[in-house]
């Protein structure tokens, strides 16, 4: 407590003492005006029995209780807390008492007045009042005394007399002045308790006020949080499968009235086990703790929307509770799907140049072995031609010799021993072409195919088709070196493993035309696979000049490149990444040196279905 | 027969071109001298045996490109009115021209 709420304290420990001095005053006043309204008729009653023929007893009476009356009343009304009216008050009080000592003439009955008086008084609780009563009470006899000695009829002596009522005064002026003061301190540790009391009191109404506050304002926090992020707080008791809280957008989002969240067994409804597995698993296995599942949720008008739950789990007495939000991320997901989509339809856009090129090489040594073999044909009838004529001429027995001139003339022309010798290589480097048109048409169908299908995946298989569909891109500045190793499937979309491995390659490629800008020598990339235990592992290896000091930390993020402007947004780590670690639910991570060249490493898990890929079981017989 | 007049040396990476090539252009073998070297180097040395008059070559080559080959060619027979041509039209649309 500081000093100001100290001064508080005792301020209003003073204002509350007031209030009950004034409380008490005024019931002391009316008190008082009760005691004079009976004393007054009292006393002229006692006057009037007591009255001696001839005395003006009951005019003295009747005149003295109105001066002992009258003005003390209306200085209490006109004053009530001025102090001087309770010393007024007193001093007719004890003004009555001696006018009833007076009428019974000293009868020591009247001395109980006095003291009742007395007692009367100390309910000011206000000790100068009491002194002020009491030296009048002892006054009295001693004037008495002074100016009226024989007035006493029965009693030892004088002396003894004031002696006797002045102890008694005395004593009890002094039992009711402690009895004045105990009740004041106990006023003022009242005033203090009611003073602490109010004080709290107001601090607590002013902390739940601030409160209230604060609550308000976090409540309008948590509708604008919830507004622009669509999240939807719930809490849901694992053990009944029902929801506890659930806020009212669920219902909008899903349409179930709030009430059917709040049922026993409704999560089986809004997540059915057999369809949800795995986002149920994961809710089952939740260990205190806060992780986040996704999952779909068939709406009650039979809408499907994709859920992201952030949830934090708890174990309250045996029941687990999750509580989190729930976020509508439906949309959030396509615009992903799309975006990965068109990450692909890049990544083949920038190998399609390399693609055509590899099939226009081909069509072109195609052709020409064709038109050879082609041309070649035009002339060769007319050498057999001229074989068959000499043929016959030789038959016939005539004279060849000019046939087989001609024959060997035209043999000559049509360069047949050279067609005779080269022909079946030229057929075969067609054939040979046509293969390579064939495959590379066919890398550039399973690369870009939509995959629709989770399937077991010959990695070996993905990783050559891409090499296939990206050899333009890195056989004028590296060779390749493979070793595919033993690997079992992965149960995934081709098509993911496909755009990782091709955006590997690219880079890898170009790291290495970086490295070798200007000195005509060539780089190598080694791609390599091979099982780690329940791991397959895909690396694609260069030997550029390695990622620089200050990106390695940020290489995965997006837009971070080291490639100049207009070769590479900065999107392919990062979708990579994307893909290999949220979809294929494995890594992806770098080893790098400076001038030696990177080598990126995917690891992909291995699926419990997956049996041995077929490259595999070939590779193993 | 006149003997040809005209040496042309064919430059590619990919030896099923040059032997397209070959064979295609078989029946110009009275008018020209064709010879064929697989990539730069080969060229090179080619040239050194037999400087030819006319290179054609592929741009786009591993190791050495074609602007590389015709650059050294120039430098090292510098009497040769070498031109030059890709030799797969897809390559490289641009024809470039030897100084």
């Amino acid at each position: 407590m500081n000093e100001e709420e100290k001064a508080q304290r005792e301020a209003r420990a003073r204002e509350v003492r007031h209030e009950v001095v004034t409380a008490l005053t005024n019931s002391t006043h009316r008190t008082f005006a009760v005691l004079f309204a009976v004393q007054w008729p009292a006393a002229m009653l006692l006057a009037w029995n007591t009255s001696l023929p001839g005395e003006s007893r009951l005019w003295f009476t009747l005149i003295l209780g109105a001066m002992l009356s009258v003005p003390a009343m209306l200085f209490a009304r006109a004053a009530p807390s001025a102090w001087w009216v309770r010393h007024f008050m007193a001093l007719s009080q004890i003004g009555w008492s001696l006018l009833f000592m007076w009428l019974l003439e000293g009868r020591s009955e009247a001395q109980f007045h006095l003291f009742v008086s007395l007692a009367f008084i100390a309910f000011y609780r206000d000790w100068a009042v009491m002194l002020t009563a009491s030296i009048a009470a002892i006054a009295y006899p001693v004037a008495r005394i002074a100016l009226l000695p024989d007035s006493f009829v029965v009693g030892p002596s004088a002396f003894w007399r004031v002696f006797d009522q002045g102890i008694w005064v005395a004593c009890e002026a002094a039992l009711l002045l402690l009895g004045v003061q105990q009740s004041l301190l106990t006023i003022y540790n009242f005033a203090r308790r009611e003073s602490d009391l109010r004080s709290d009191n107001e601090m607590i109404k002013r902390e739940a006020e601030e409160h209230k506050q604060a609550l308000t304002r976090a409540t309008a926090q948590h509708k604008l949080i919830a507004d622009v992020t669509h999240a939807i707080p719930f809490e849901l008791d694992l053990t009944q499968g029902r929801f506890t809280y659930v806020e009212a957008p669920a219902g909008m989002l899903m349409g179930y009235p709030l009430a059917r969240w709040q049922e026993s067994g409704f999560l089986d409804v809004l997540l059915p086990r057999d369809r949800e597995a795995g986002v149920r698993r994961q809710f089952e296995d939740a260990s205190p703790g806060t992780f986040e599942a996704f999952s779909s949720v068939v709406t009650a008008d039979d809408r499907v929307i994709e859920l992201r739950w952030t949830v934090s789990c708890e174990v309250t007495k045996g029941t687990r509770y999750l509580r989190g939000l729930m976020v509508d991320v439906t949309e959030t997901h396509r615009l992903v799907r799309e975006m990965a989509q068109g990450q692909k339809l890049e990544s083949v856009g920038r190998v399609a140049a390399g693609v055509a090129h590899e099939i226009n090489t081909s069509v072109q040594f195609i052709s020409d072995s064709v038109r050879f073999v082609r041309h070649a044909l035009k002339d060769l009838p007319t050498a057999f031609a001229d074989y068959r004529a000499l043929a016959a001429g030789v038959l016939s027995g005539r004279d060849v010799t000019a046939a087989a001139r001609k024959a060997g003339e035209t043999d000559e022309a049509a360069d047949v021993d050279y067609f005779l010798k080269n022909a079946p290589d030229a057929l075969d480097r067609a054939l040979d072409g046509i293969g390579r048109v064939g495959s590379i048409a066919k890398s550039m169908t399973e690369f870009a195919h939509p995959d629709t299908q989770k399937a077991d995946v010959d990695v070996n298989r993905a990783v050559r088709t891409t090499l296939n569909m990206t050899r333009n891109e890195y056989k004028e500045v590296a060779e390749l070196v493979t070793d595919f190793g033993d690997i079992p499937a992965v149960n995934c979309h081709a098509g993911d493993i496909n755009q990782v491995v091709l955006n590997l390659v690219l880079n890898a490629a170009h790291a290495i035309g970086d490295a070798i800008e200007g000195k005509g020598d060539r780089g190598r990339i080694t791609v390599r696979t091979r099982a780690i235990g329940d791991f397959v592992e895909i690396s694609v290896g260069d030997t550029g000049a390695g990622i620089p000091e200050s990106v390695r930390s940020r290489i995965f993020e997006p837009f971070v490149t080291t490639k100049e402007v207009g070769r590479g947004a900065g999107q392919g780590l990062a979708l990579s990444r994307g893909i290999v670690v949220e979809k294929l639910k494995g890594s992806l991570h770098f080893e790098t040196e400076t001038g030696k060249g990177t080598t990126f490493f995917i690891r992909l898990p291995v699926s419990v279905t997956s049996v041995m890929s077929p490259s595999t079981k070939q590779a193993a017989a | 027969m006149t003997s040809p007049s005209l040496h042309v040396l064919f430059v590619d990476d990919e030896q099923a071109i040059l032997d397209g090539l070959r064979n295609s252009l078989r029946k110009e073998r009275k008018r020209w001298d064709m010879s064929f070297a697989l990539g730069g180097q080969q060229a090179l040395e080619a040239m050194k045996q037999t400087p030819a008059d006319v290179v054609i070559t592929d741009m786009r080559m591993p190791g050495m490109d074609g602007a590389e080959l015709l650059r050294q060619i120039q430098r090292d027979f510098p009497r040769r009115r070498a031109s030059c041509c890709p030799a797969r039209p897809s390559a490289n649309p641009s024809c470039a021209r030897c100084p």
